[in-house]
């Protein structure tokens, strides 16, 4: 993968930026996923519990090995993750409840790898876990920040679909974007989920059937448009040493970045926290741009895909629609991306949504994918986004992982 | 006996700080937090100002003029009301006061950008609703038959 601005970055990355802080010593291993549906009776808490379970069974480690916890959900009220340890048992030394949504994944493995590098944990469990009731999907969004529910849901209560049109409306006009270019994500992801056994949506779709779909908020249609569902995703941190004595098959975290509330001053979000941090993430890791092999975006919407090429420094800012007419977004084609077949094939389980693309990012560099595989990947950059308190998303953050070559 | 059931209202629950956007409203009038510091003009409603953080707020009337930077048509709604009333127009509008508002749109706003005034009235369910109207148009605000449901009006 290249991009056109790669010779400048190269030339303007300041040495302090390259010598920020490194990972030195905590990996990440067991990726885990807890099969979807699109409603349960279950609460977050048994979603919880199967993660929990599932993170066991495929380390081999024992519950009472879990000494921390980072956990995200939006439907485990009214408890935190403190409750959690009750409900499970589990007795910690080091417990994390971050609200991120689609930023938790990369920000739990910040958190995670940070406290297993201090000593203050030891084996990290990472969960994220979500129901979907008939009814809960609704008072999540009714009540999702003090802003929405004053300012956002009395305006017609379209939920993310209608901020993401406002977002989508404005790209299309500014940038040129078409609604073939948003489709050719869409259907590229789905065929990337045909071979992907979580994926609720595994039906092949076409450009014509993307483009011919009922309009839900104009000029989204039904395929731009995330599927609320339930289900968990989670993963291990720990040390390199214990993860080999446990002979887990694990990934390196080369860098990672963290943004909130980026560019407050912008009048609409034409741009995310990625485009501040993009310079240190991959100085940090070393790489360039053509050395990523594959890329997961947070995909709730196709056009924040965009942005996230545009930010991320994949292509320069308005060439997204270029950028996506330019290759394939399959697996076996040019910039494989979201290889599970996204959110957008794969549903959105709450905040499980954010820890996605990390998940199956870490099966592909392992060896391990459940479906068909990136070839010769060594490196993929995972991105997160989330939040849409008011008028734009405020949280955002990105990991560079890299396969273990010892 | 039974009662007959009532029709539904647009969501209601706010936090208190709006209060004075309610309260200015009932008025006819559209008034925002200015802070006394340092002027700073906010939306939505907060504790203190984004700015400076002075809890000193002013609720103060605004002339309503902004540019509508973005536009959706809603297909699909989550809350009753506007379910019985799709398809329902909603804007982002940038306030030439500095904060963007997230409005009702009237039929008479066709095209972003464009110019646009934003008015503030009670909505049937007692709660204040911004509308973006062109300029000088708000006395044809029920005009629009949604606009005319969500204020409870008659034509």
């Amino acid at each position: 993968m290249s991009s056109d601005s790669d010779k400048s970055r190269r030339d303007r990355s300041p040495v302090s930026l390259r010598k920020g802080p490194r990972y030195v010593d905590a990996v990440v291993a067991a990726p885990v996923t807890i099969p979807y549906s699109r409603f349960s009776t279950h609460g977050a808490h048994w979603f919880a519990a199967r993660a929990l379970a599932e993170l066991l069974e495929s380390s081999g480690l024992d519950k009472s090995a879990i000494d921390g916890l980072c956990f995200t959900s939006f439907t485990l009220l009214p408890d935190t993750a403190v409750g959690l340890t009750q409900h499970l048992n589990i007795s910690l030394r080091w417990l994390d409840h971050i609200p991120m949504g689609g930023a938790a994944g990369i920000v739990a493995l910040r958190r995670a790898s940070r406290a297993v590098e201090a000593g203050d944990a030891q084996v990290v469990a990472c969960i994220a876990a979500d129901t979907n009731r008939a009814d809960t999907f609704n008072s999540t969004l009714g009540e999702f920040s003090q802003f929405s529910q004053d300012a956002v849901w009395p305006y017609g209560a379209g939920g993310p679909s209608a901020s993401f049109a406002l977002l989508t409306d404005y790209y299309m006009r500014e940038y040129g974007a078409r609604r073939e270019d948003f489709g050719k994500l869409c259907v590229a992801q789905r065929e990337n989920a045909r071979s992907f056994p979580h994926a609720l949506l595994r039906k092949p779709l076409t450009l014509e059937e993307y483009l011919n779909a009922r309009l839900i908020a104009e000029p989204l249609r039904l395929f731009d448009c995330v599927m609320p569902c339930a289900g968990a995703e989670a993963f291990l941190v720990m040390s390199q040493e214990r993860a080999r004595d446990l002979g887990l098959r694990f990934v390196n975290v080369l860098s990672t970045c963290e943004r909130h509330n980026a560019f407050a001053e912008d009048a609409i979000q034409m741009r995310g926290g990625w485009a501040l941090d993009r310079d240190a993430l991959f100085a940090r890791a070393g790489i360039r741009h053509e050395h990523v092999d594959f890329v997961q975006t947070y995909d709730d919407y196709p056009v924040i895909s965009m942005l996230q090429f545009e930010d991320l420094g994949f292509c320069s800012k308005g060439e997204g629609p270029q950028f996506v007419r330019d290759h394939t977004f399959t697996l076996d084609g040019s910039f494989p991306h979201n290889t599970s077949g996204g959110q957008l094939s794969v549903g959105q389980a709450g905040a499980a949504g954010g820890f996605l693309g990390m998940t199956d990012a870490i099966r592909q560099l392992t060896g391990a994918a459940l479906g068909a595989t990136v070839g010769d990947a060594n490196v993929a950059l995972v991105s997160g986004f989330g939040m849409i308190n008011y008028d734009r998303g405020l949280c955002c953050g990105a990991a560079i992982l890299g396969r273990d070559s010892g | 006996m039974t009662t007959p059931l009532s029709a539904p209202l647009p969501p209601s629950k706010r936090s208190r700080v709006v209060l004075g956007l309610t309260a200015a409203a009932a008025l006819g009038r559209f008034e925002l937090q200015r802070c006394a510091r340092c002027s700073t003009v906010q939306y939505p409603p907060r504790e203190a100002c984004h700015r400076c953080l002075s809890v000193d707020l002013e609720w103060t009337l605004q002339s309503g003029t902004g540019q509508l930077i973005a536009k959706t048509t809603l297909f699909h709604s989550h809350e009753p009301f506007f379910k019985q009333h799709l398809p329902w127009r909603v804007g982002l509008v940038r306030l030439d006061a500095g904060p963007n508002v997230v409005t009702h749109l009237h039929a008479s706003v066709t095209v972003a950008p464009s110019a646009v005034q934003v008015t503030a009235r009670l909505d049937c369910a007692g709660q204040a609703a911004l509308i973006a109207c062109l300029p000088g148009e708000h006395s044809t605000l029920t005009d629009d038959p949604n606009i005319r449901h969500l204020l409870g009006a008659s034509k």
